[in-house]
């Protein structure tokens, strides 16, 4: 049976990566007693996958790893028992099965939203006239650089929902495509338009959730609801 | 509870890894700090991945933390990126659990598993903000304790520790953290403690004791110094397990998040080695082989399996082959695991028959190769160190595993050792030759899976002490290097010099090592001086800087001549004379002579050969008599 787990990342292991994770969740599995389908050949290993990168020290509440466990689990159980043999920061939100032939979890994701929480030594009102300013503009380009390729990206259509109180902004961006942005870009536009130095350490970036089309979250999305 | 990292964001994402110090990992211990009586640091002065995958420290966190009123915790080197980070920003040294600065704790205690770590030991009391010398440190700073092989011959460490515990760390560490405890409710100062603690069996504290020199600067005498002459002993003790089946033994050890060099569950099934081979310093001081019941192996890896995931138990000793009940255990452990997908690792294994079967049931043959440690390339050579493998087993073993499928064979062998000429060298090259053409005389054309593959690797031989070569000379490293080529010319000159690669060790590094093994207190101020001149991480070869160690050496009233190239009479004193292992220095004599004249002395299966650790009244000793 194929399921999605739905997870948190949360305090310490935002900085693990994710290589460490997927050793993470393997023995997490064993510890909990999970039973779990291994694929063929000479190396058998678990067959698990990850939705969407998390850079090294961002935090997430919307993680997803789809995998197979063998059949006739149950899995409130399968949940409950990973909760209580994992680690500071993973705690195992749900675990749904998927539907036959349901899209591979990399393929579902369209958008991701964030809260971006902002120092609070910046003035309020520059953070919200940044935010004004930006909406304002038709379009925004910057100048983005992959292993691929350089290009300049307009972030504007890349937003699709924005709205900040408090030194807190939440963000709903186009994610999966070639064209995704990351948060922390979007945090360093603002800074620019505010005309401070960013640096990493004036902000923290937590994910909350990640969608498939129609922003339904990936728990939601081609699962067996039951 | 959340625990409050010791670094801040801008520092950990600016490093590389930086999950090794933020801990936190599966089976970590916490505890409320309110109600511990005695706060311990285990440290292990290199790399996380390297101090996580060792198991003596996973031994002692768990034996430390099974009492509520201790805490011990874990920490590490850190890497020159974020040391660098740290020094300039004046970040104390920190434990992982609870991320509190270690001069914080009662206790730092420093695991010394290799010579060439000691810079490190410095760079981590220095990072901790910690006086490096132990008789610069105030009552409120933590008591600085080593352990450890390297402890066998503490002197060139002996002013940075305050004390140090010689042998097994199972035995005396409750009783010595007990005396604290009292020593504090009663008020006592630091010196008391240290008092108390020198009278506990086993440990030295290094600052009550002095040594005098002859004017060609060997030891005239060494002890007590006069103020302390009838209150701490003359002789230490090492300390031994008695029963190995009962003690304790981590069943849920800490499961590191970033991968550790040996990242897999770890089962001792015995310690010490019955076989005397006369160059190694473990088979010494693991004096005697004791071993764990079945029963207990079989419980432990059952625990350590469902307690950590791991999909690999590895099995480890001096000698796995010499586990009596070998057999029953690999019968248990396949049953066991063979369907949970956990894969078993068998380091030190003898090849024979039945090894080669157990390591295709739990192995992929096509994988794996086989290893041979022959030490010498000639029987004449491995009579004089003792080394009890034969031409013929190595030639059985050979067949019987390229029957077996396997393609792949790893040769290892010591450079340098005691009477050796250029004919035994070439043994080498021959032996490498001999296994290649028995490749081809065995398996058939069609049946060869590509080439033979046989890895030859040699290390410089360093005379360690409390072994019957410990008075032996080293060579200069230009010497080691003509021996590397002569070896390396040799292999070439063979018919299928194709299939053997050959790699040898870093010379400048072995001699290195050899000043730090056998030196005395002097040493100290060499290894100070290195540090203070931008040395660490020496066991890393892109880290060390053998410059660095001359530099300090020649500033240094003794150097190499002395400590390295010297042959040292037997009557002289040594340096670690003053620390009993039981095996006795008459024993190690006998055996010298033995070896020169090219005598092999039998394994304690065999017959007892008198070697002295029989007093410690447990393991092979007793057992043989039975």
């Amino acid at each position: 049976m194929k399921v999605r787990i739905k997870f948190t990342k949360e305090v310490s292991v935002k900085y693990l990566g994710h290589l460490d994770n997927m050793r993470f969740f393997q023995r997490c599995f064993n510890r909990a007693g999970v039973k779990m389908i291994y694929s063929e050949g000479f190396n058998p290993h678990q067959k698990m996958s990850f939705a969407m990168p998390l850079g090294l020290g961002i935090e997430s509440r919307g993680e997803y790893l789809d995998c197979e466990i063998a059949d006739g689990q149950n899995l409130e159980e399968v949940k409950a028992r990973m909760n209580r043999v994992s680690g500071d920061g993973f705690h195992i939100l749900s675990v749904r099965e998927l539907k036959e032939n349901a899209t591979k979890v990399m393929a579902a994701v369209r958008f991701a939203s964030y809260q971006i929480l902002f120092d609070t030594a910046i003035v309020e009102d520059a953070i919200a006239r940044s935010i004004t300013e930006l909406q304002s503009r038709g379009t925004y380009l910057v100048h983005k650089k992959t292993k691929k390729k350089e290009q300049d990206v307009d972030i504007i259509p890349q937003i699709i929902k924005l709205s900040y109180q408090d030194h807190k902004l939440n963000l709903t961006l186009r994610a999966g495509g070639d064209q995704n942005i990351k948060a922390e870009t979007v945090a360093n536009v603002l800074f620019d338009l505010m005309g401070i130095d960013y640096h990493r350490e004036k902000i923290t970036i937590m994910r909350l959730e990640l969608f498939a089309e129609d922003l339904i979250p990936l728990e939601d999305f081609e699962t067996v609801v039951k | 509870m959340e625990r409050k990292l010791a670094l801040p964001d801008r520092i950990l994402l600016s490093v590389e890894k930086p999950a090794r110090y933020t801990g936190g990992e599966v089976n970590s211990i916490m505890k409320d700090k309110e109600h511990i009586a005695v706060r311990f640091a285990m440290c292990f002065p290199d790399l996380y991945e390297i101090g996580m995958s060792h198991l003596g420290m996973q031994i002692i966190y768990s034996m430390l933390n099974s009492r509520d009123d201790i805490w011990c915790e874990r920490v590490f080197s850190v890497w020159p990126d974020l040391f660098q980070i740290m020094k300039e920003e004046k970040i104390p040294l920190f434990a992982l659990e609870s991320q509190d600065p270690l001069k914080d704790f009662d206790f730092l205690g420093i695991t010394l598993q290799y010579e060439m770590a000691y810079t490190n030991v410095l760079a981590v009391l220095d990072l901790a903000q910690i006086p490096i010398h132990a008789c610069d440190r105030k009552e409120e700073d933590p008591l600085v304790i080593g352990g450890g092989p390297c402890a066998a011959n503490p002197e060139p460490l002996a002013a940075f520790f305050d004390l140090f515990y010689m042998g097994e760390g199972e035995t005396v560490y409750f009783e010595l953290l007990d005396a604290y405890k009292a020593n504090k409710e009663a008020n006592g100062s630091r010196k008391d403690f240290l008092l108390k603690a020198a009278n506990v069996e086993g440990i030295y504290v290094p600052q009550f004791y002095e040594a005098s020199y002859n004017k060609d600067g060997t030891i005239r005498h060494f002890g007590p110094k006069e103020e302390y002459a009838g209150l701490v002993p003359d002789m230490i003790l090492k300390q031994t397990v008695e029963d190995l089946s009962e003690t304790y033994y981590p069943e849920a050890p800490v499961i590191p998040y970033v991968q550790a060099t040996q990242d897999r569950a770890v089962l001792e099934v015995m310690r010490g080695c019955i076989r005397g081979c006369r160059f190694c310093q473990a088979g010494m001081l693991y004096r005697p082989c004791r071993i764990r019941s079945l029963e207990f192996l079989k419980k432990r890896a059952r625990y350590l399996i469902e307690n950590t995931g791991y999909e690999e138990l590895s099995l480890t000793s001096l000698s796995t082959s010499d586990y009596p009940y070998f057999e029953e255990l690999m019968d248990f452990l396949v049953k066991e695991f063979s369907d949970r997908k956990v894969n078993i690792s068998l380091p030190s294994l003898r090849i024979d028959e039945f090894s080669l079967d157990v390591m295709s049931k739990v192995q992929d043959v096509r994988k794996s190769s086989l290893t041979f440690a022959p030490e010498a390339g000639t029987q004449r050579l491995r009579d004089v160190i003792n080394k009890g493998i034969t031409l013929e087993d190595i030639m059985n073993g050979s067949e019987m595993a390229f029957r077996g499928g396997w393609n792949k064979v790893k040769l290892y062998f010591m450079l340098g050792l005691p009477t050796e000429t250029l004919e035994d060298i070439a043994g080498i090259a021959d032996l490498s030759e001999q296994i290649a053409e028995l490749y081809y005389d065995t398996v058939p054309k069609e049946e060869r899976q590509g080439k033979i593959q046989i890895t030859v690797s040699t290390s410089f031989f360093i005379p360690k002490p409390f072994t019957p070569f410990q008075w032996e000379p080293m060579y200069q490293p230009e010497t080691y290097l003509e021996k590397a080529g002569y070896l390396n010319a040799a292999i070439k000159e063979k018919l299928n010099q194709r299939s053997i690669r050959y790699n040898w060790h870093d010379a400048k590094t072995s001699v290195i090592e050899g000043l730090l093994a056998r030196g005395d207190r002097r040493v100290g101020s060499i290894i100070e001086e290195v540090y203070a001149s931008g040395a660490s991480f020496d066991a890393w070869t892109d880290h060390f800087d053998y410059d660095k160690w001359i530099n300090a050496i020649e500033k240094a009233p003794y150097g190499l001549d002395f400590y390295v190239y010297r042959r040292r009479e037997q009557n002289e004193i040594l340096p670690w004379d003053f620390i009993d292992i039981g095996v006795t220095k008459e024993f190690m004599k006998k055996e010298f002579q033995n070896a020169l004249q090219e005598i092999v002395t039998p394994n304690c299966k065999e017959k007892c050969s008198g070697c002295g650790a029989s007093v410690f009244k447990g393991g092979i000793c007793f057992e043989s008599k039975n």
